[in-house]
């Protein structure tokens, strides 16, 4: 009888009678249906849209099933001598930016505050999550109301305050403020979730850390610089990817707030995707913005990440 | 048993009556896409159209399927991408192109009854005209109007049949109204003008600036040349009265046409400019509207050029491709059926306000609220379509804003514009 054992006494590796063998297989096994879904429903239809970005494809060629056209990289090159893909990267840039930064400061203060447990901390908590549990698409439309012009919230309040010479403050209809105002509902309705994460981070930091800290001397500053926030330092790192994430792909907020206007001022590259692919009903130059897109969302959280464990080592 | 005779002869007429009819006509199933039917003041009348169509002719099944305004296109998309049919559809003139474009639709004139095909008015299926041929059926149409309020208007002291017919007298009609209503906190608008960069407030700027005597569009599908005359001074006086309007408060900068219609029905807005049908979300704030609401055409002379044009908005059919022949008979039978004074009358005078497009319906009256603003559809002129319409027409909306609010100069506005436009036109 022949073995499969060989000479030097292992097992070959399409021999399953090894445990070892058994057990890669078995992970293999449990494996498989997350890797064909993420396959199916991630994978191909990224490669997809990448594909289609390179070539001329609209309404007929997905209707009649029709493959689209090579077109020589026109779609984007299309983009980028309009100043449309520049316009929107910035845009977004901005937006992300500022409001990451500014989630982060706010949720980080209010996280301190509620750690030191004042009265009524625990309503505080829940009350906070009414704007998180909101959808979007409704905290847009409670937006555009609190800014209207010239019934709106904010235009009353700026003309108390300037004692009744600006009574035409439509913030959404500048462009110069437009964006802030997004900024403004995308942190209202952001901070929350921010807060809480970093306050239950927090709360994981040993006390005894801290109370030998304050014996030792470290002040206040001292000790969230140089205690805090090191030991957060795995929470801050997923909820502020998390908030990347969340700002690069905001469209809710900017389609009930402003559409992307006024005059582009708040047209990102989600707003741009949209309006080629299904206002003008141009798939492949959609396309074309969603692979930048991704593209750059995909570099902004690498360098985060990389930036964090660098600080981290 | 002569009872019993007569009973079984019936019974024997009825089944070959109802053979006979089995025979001419194998049932038929129409996938008919509907927007109106999201919308409340609409969705009765057609949902007992259908029914009382589908009664009369019972081979034929209407399957309504209600889709929402803002998302037809893609809908239609997915749903033939995924294998499904679209038969019918309500829509309106500026989806034309993307439809054909999309080879989703085919000529009326090669599914309906030629002899009614022939009863629509030309001027209306001219407008309809895309790629070489005319890709739509009116249901009705209309161009744009002043809605007024008669009550604010008379409270003024002010006659609401005297609406002015100048540029001129229409600030003069604009300024003793917003004197006369300056301290009175209810009224928010004295004269509506949409500003929002949607695809609808394009349309509704383009037609003020047609009024104004200006041309978007070559025949040819190509961005009029907006530096020459009469353009350049149209576009002008044009930006010029918004930024009026706006600076002035008359008008509210960047709303849509449905918050001037809710503000409207609530009694805050004096007059604004709407298509005729925006009246049935009017009436669906107040059910008395008819009481305060009369129309007039926009002033006959808008400017320098202005001489009381106007451009044609219609809710029109659009047929599906692929059909067989007993979707054709049972499409041509509908439309007929839709399109009779009989049936269309009671919705053209209390929902959804418009004129008749087909000759056949010449008898039909008009509605009082609308009989102001009918002598204003004699000067139509014909839109040339193109597939980036819906863009097109959006950035004369960001022009508006960029002028009239953010402080643009006016070459700069104009210059931006025609940037915009001809990237949309050119892709």
């Amino acid at each position: 009888m022949r073995s499969s054992i060989s000479a030097a006494g292992r097992r070959p590796f399409w021999d399953l009678r090894s445990r070892k063998r058994q057990d890669l297989l078995f992970c293999l096994c449990l494996l498989l249906p997350a890797v064909v879904l993420c396959v199916a429903f991630i994978l191909i239809p990224i490669v997809d849209s990448v594909a289609m970005s390179f070539t001329t494809y609209k309404i007929a060629n997905l209707t009649k099933n029709r493959p689209g056209e090579w077109n020589d990289f026109a779609n984007y090159t299309r983009l980028w001598k309009a100043g449309k893909l520049q316009s929107a990267i910035g845009i977004t840039a901005r937006f992300v930016g500022i409001t990451v930064a500014l989630t982060f400061v706010v949720g980080m203060t209010l996280a301190l505050i509620l750690n030191t447990q004042p009265r009524g901390a625990r309503f505080l908590r829940s009350v906070m999550m009414i704007p998180w549990v909101i959808p979007t698409v409704i905290a847009g439309l409670l937006w555009a109301w609190i800014y209207a012009n010239p019934y709106g919230l904010v235009q009353y309040l700026v003309s108390v305050f300037t004692g009744g010479r600006v009574t035409d403050f439509g913030m959404l209809n500048i462009k110069g403020t437009a964006l802030w105002g997004v900024i403004i509902a995308g942190l209202w309705k952001q901070v929350p979730l921010m807060t809480l994460l970093l306050l239950a981070g927090m709360q994981n930091v040993p006390d005894d850390l801290l109370e030998a800290a304050e014996i030792d001397g470290a002040g206040y500053l001292t000790r969230l610089i140089h205690i805090l926030i090191p030991y957060m330092r795995s929470v801050i790192a997923v909820s502020v990817s998390m908030c990347i994430i969340e700002n690069f792909k905001q469209y809710p907020l900017f389609a009930t707030l402003t559409n992307g206007g006024p005059v582009g001022a708040t047209t990102t590259l989600a707003v741009l995707s949209y309006d080629e692919a299904f206002v003008n009903n141009n798939y492949g130059s959609g396309a074309a913005v969603t692979t930048v897109w991704l593209l750059v969302m995909v570099v902004v959280v690498l360098l985060f990440n990389l930036v964090f464990r660098r600080e981290k080592d | 048993m002569k009872r019993l005779l007569a009973l079984l002869l019936a019974a024997v007429m009825l089944s070959a009556a109802g053979c006979a009819l089995a025979e001419e006509h194998a049932p038929v199933t129409i996938r008919y896409y509907n927007y109106a039917l999201s919308e409340t003041a609409k969705a009765d009348w057609w949902k007992n159209t259908v029914a009382s169509f589908e009664a009369a002719n019972p081979w034929v099944t209407i399957e309504s399927v209600t889709v929402d305004y803002n998302s037809m296109i893609q809908t239609f998309t997915n749903d033939l991408g995924s294998g499904m049919s679209v038969d019918l559809i309500l829509g309106e003139i500026s989806w034309i192109p993307a439809l054909v474009d999309g080879e989703f639709i085919q000529q009326p004139k090669d599914v309906i009854d030629p002899a009614f095909y022939d009863g629509y008015y030309d001027y209306v299926l001219d407008q309809m005209t895309y790629a070489g041929g005319v890709y739509a059926v009116p249901h009705y149409y209309t161009n744009s109007v002043v809605f007024i309020n008669k009550d604010l208007v008379e409270a003024a002291g002010m006659k609401a049949d005297e609406f002015p017919t100048t540029l001129d007298g229409l600030k003069t009609w604009i300024e003793t109204l917003a004197a006369f209503y300056k301290d009175s906190g209810k009224v928010s608008t004295i004269f509506g003008l949409t500003t929002a960069e949607v695809p609808a407030t394009g349309a509704n700027i383009n037609a003020i600036f047609n009024a104004f005597g200006g041309q978007l569009l070559t025949d040819d599908g190509k961005l009029a040349d907006l530096k020459a005359e009469p353009n350049a001074t149209a576009m002008a006086e044009m930006l010029d009265f918004y930024k009026y309007l706006i600076a002035n408060g008359y008008t509210q900068e960047n709303l849509k046409l449905k918050d001037y219609r809710a503000a409207f029905g609530a009694g805050n807005v004096v007059a604004y400019v709407d298509s005729s049908w925006g009246y049935a979300q009017i009436g669906e704030v107040d059910g008395n509207a008819a009481n305060f609401t009369v129309t007039a055409p926009l002033p006959t002379v808008m400017g320098t050029y202005g001489q009381g044009n106007s451009l044609v908005e219609s809710h029109c059919f659009l047929i599906g491709d692929g059909l067989d022949e007993g979707q054709k008979e049972a499409i041509s039978l509908f439309l007929q059926y839709c399109t009779c004074t009989e049936n269309l009358e009671y919705y053209l005078n209390n929902i959804g306000l418009a004129f008749v497009a087909h000759e056949g319906m010449a008898d039909c009256p008009v509605s009082p609220i609308l009989a102001g603003a009918a002598q204003g559809v004699s000067h139509v002129q014909r839109q040339t379509q193109i597939g980036p319409m819906v863009s097109v027409q959006k950035q004369l909306a960001t022009m508006v804003l960029d002028y009239a609010v953010n402080g643009a100069s006016l070459e700069d506005a104009v210059n931006s514009y025609i940037t915009e436009a001809e990237y949309y036109i050119d892709q």
